[in-house]
């Protein structure tokens, strides 16, 4: 994990002139994610209001941390200072809960990991939007690349957490027929959320339109593998060695041929039980 | 219309279920009365398939899980998900075309407000109301009246008569013998994993 962050820092502040900026917006997403209602709902419910307090600390720093000192090691004093505070005060307070905003989503006609991923991953969605707009304007094809990425990753992230059994149980649908179901609504939704970064690397850089189809078909393959990993080993949520699999599939891609048949049959496998 | 026979369920050398034949005809309301623990909810999974079992069960349907609607005990609502997008999963998922779910709103839930922020009561009450638009065959309800006021515990007893009136097989179950009185042609009580007593109420 350490070498991808660093990677993936050192491949930022390479491309753009704006990567602390994006550093600071991830890290807001993050925080984001921690500040949700049902798990800060349990913490107070065992902890008392200091203890609540100084654990969400402790995490939104924790969280914070590896962003902070690479923005040190790129000299970014002020904003890695900024990010420490902020990320402090956010463990006080969701402004989302406090106002009781529901979050408007074009996923609300076929619920729920888009629905659900869309609300949870919102920041990083704008900031995909923020990465291409800097692309266009420094004329940086790299960076609009990097943003569609970004966006099927953030998809990938939607199918990483199981439902319940009863969730699955309600379908009157077979296995392939559930699981093609779900493939090719991930698959369609992913399509529409890529759609204007695409058509943005298509009218400004026409040139990188076969690295924008590599890029896009890689993702949607990884992202298939992501929705039939979910429920390979259903209902247990996924493994270590799944996991392993797939980190070690984005390094290897050919592997995907071996991932994608392994992960359908045993999801069919773990699904009979349920659906039949 | 469905007969559970010789059913049985345990876990490990702890059992659960022991020998329980049942009738579950159309049109009937079915009351499984018994003590916390008693195994009701394990029944209950039982007959929808989610809990594997020793035994049979026979009905009318050939994909009989498909033509029930299970109202959980404590039903599991995902975060940033509105009461309206709950309803529309379970729609979507028997494949029920559902456009004005407004009609259906029965109990006045606020469906555009995450249902993971509703009240254990108002919880149920959206459940319910999602596998009402699912239009089931067969009803099973998972302690239907637990945390829910009185106000709709009398819609509830209105919703389960109605569906009665339709010819639904309604099964639901309670730890209070007198709340199902009112509402069963028959209550059959489980005590540590068996039926020791049936009693047709409306006889």
């Amino acid at each position: 994990m350490a070498i991808i962050f660093s990677g993936f820092t050192a491949y930022l502040f390479y491309v753009s002139s704006f990567a602390s900026y994006v550093y600071a917006l991830v890290v807001l997403g993050f925080s984001s994610l921690l500040s949700e209602a049902g798990r800060t709902g349990f913490l107070k419910q065992h902890f008392s209001q200091q203890q609540f307090l100084i654990i969400r600390c402790v995490e939104n720093i924790t969280v914070a941390l590896p962003f902070i000192v690479g923005l040190i090691i790129y000299q970014e004093w002020l904003l890695a200072l900024g990010i420490l505070i902020i990320s402090a005060a956010l463990s006080y307070t969701s402004i989302e809960r406090n106002l009781n905003i529901v979050i408007p989503t074009p996923f609300y006609k076929y619920p729920f990991e888009f629905t659900i991923g869309f609300r949870k991953n919102y920041p990083v969605i704008i900031l995909a939007g923020f990465l291409m707009v800097m692309a266009v304007l420094y004329d940086n094809a790299n960076l609009g690349l990097f943003a569609v990425a970004l966006v099927l990753l953030v998809c990938m992230m939607f199918y990483m957490q199981s439902e319940p059994v009863y969730l699955v149980w309600i379908h009157a649908l077979s296995p392939p027929q559930f699981l093609l179901n779900k493939v090719s609504l991930a698959l369609l939704y992913a399509t529409l959320l890529c759609l204007p970064f695409a058509t943005v690397i298509l009218i400004f850089f026409m040139s990188h339109a076969g690295y924008l189809a590599m890029i896009f078909l890689l993702g949607i393959l990884y992202l298939a593998t992501a929705v039939l990993g979910k429920y390979a080993f259903f209902p247990a949520p996924m493994n270590v060695p799944q996991g392993l699999l797939m980190a070690f599939s984005f390094s290897f891609p050919p592997m995907l041929l071996f991932l994608l048949p392994y992960f359908y049959r045993r999801s069919v496998r773990q699904l009979k039980p349920v659906l039949q | 219309m469905m007969h559970i026979e010789h059913l049985s369920k345990s876990y490990g050398a702890h059992i659960v279920l022991r020998d329980i034949s049942l009738d579950f005809e159309k049109g009937k309301v079915y009351g499984i009365v018994g003590e916390n623990g008693s195994g009701k909810t394990t029944l209950f999974k039982c007959i929808i398939g989610i809990e594997p079992f020793h035994g049979h069960i026979r009905s009318d349907y050939a994909d009989l899980k498909d033509h029930i609607g299970y109202l959980p005990t404590d039903p599991y609502f995902f975060s940033k998900i509105t009461g309206r997008e709950y309803l529309r999963l379970l729609a979507n998922a028997r494949g029920v075309v559902e456009n004005d779910v407004d009609t259906k709103n029965i109990f006045d839930l606020p469906l555009d407000q995450y249902a993971s922020n509703y009240s254990t009561g108002m919880k149920k009450k959206l459940a319910m109301t999602a596998i009402l638009i699912q239009q089931n065959d067969i009803y099973i309800l998972d302690e239907p009246y637990n945390g829910v006021d009185i106000h709709s515990n009398m819609i509830i007893t209105e919703i389960i008569d109605r569906l009665r009136n339709l010819q639904k097989t309604i099964i639901i179950s309670s730890h209070i013998f007198s709340t199902l009185k009112e509402t069963c042609d028959q209550i059959h009580v489980l005590d540590q994993g068996q039926i020791t007593r049936s009693v047709g109420v409306q006889n």
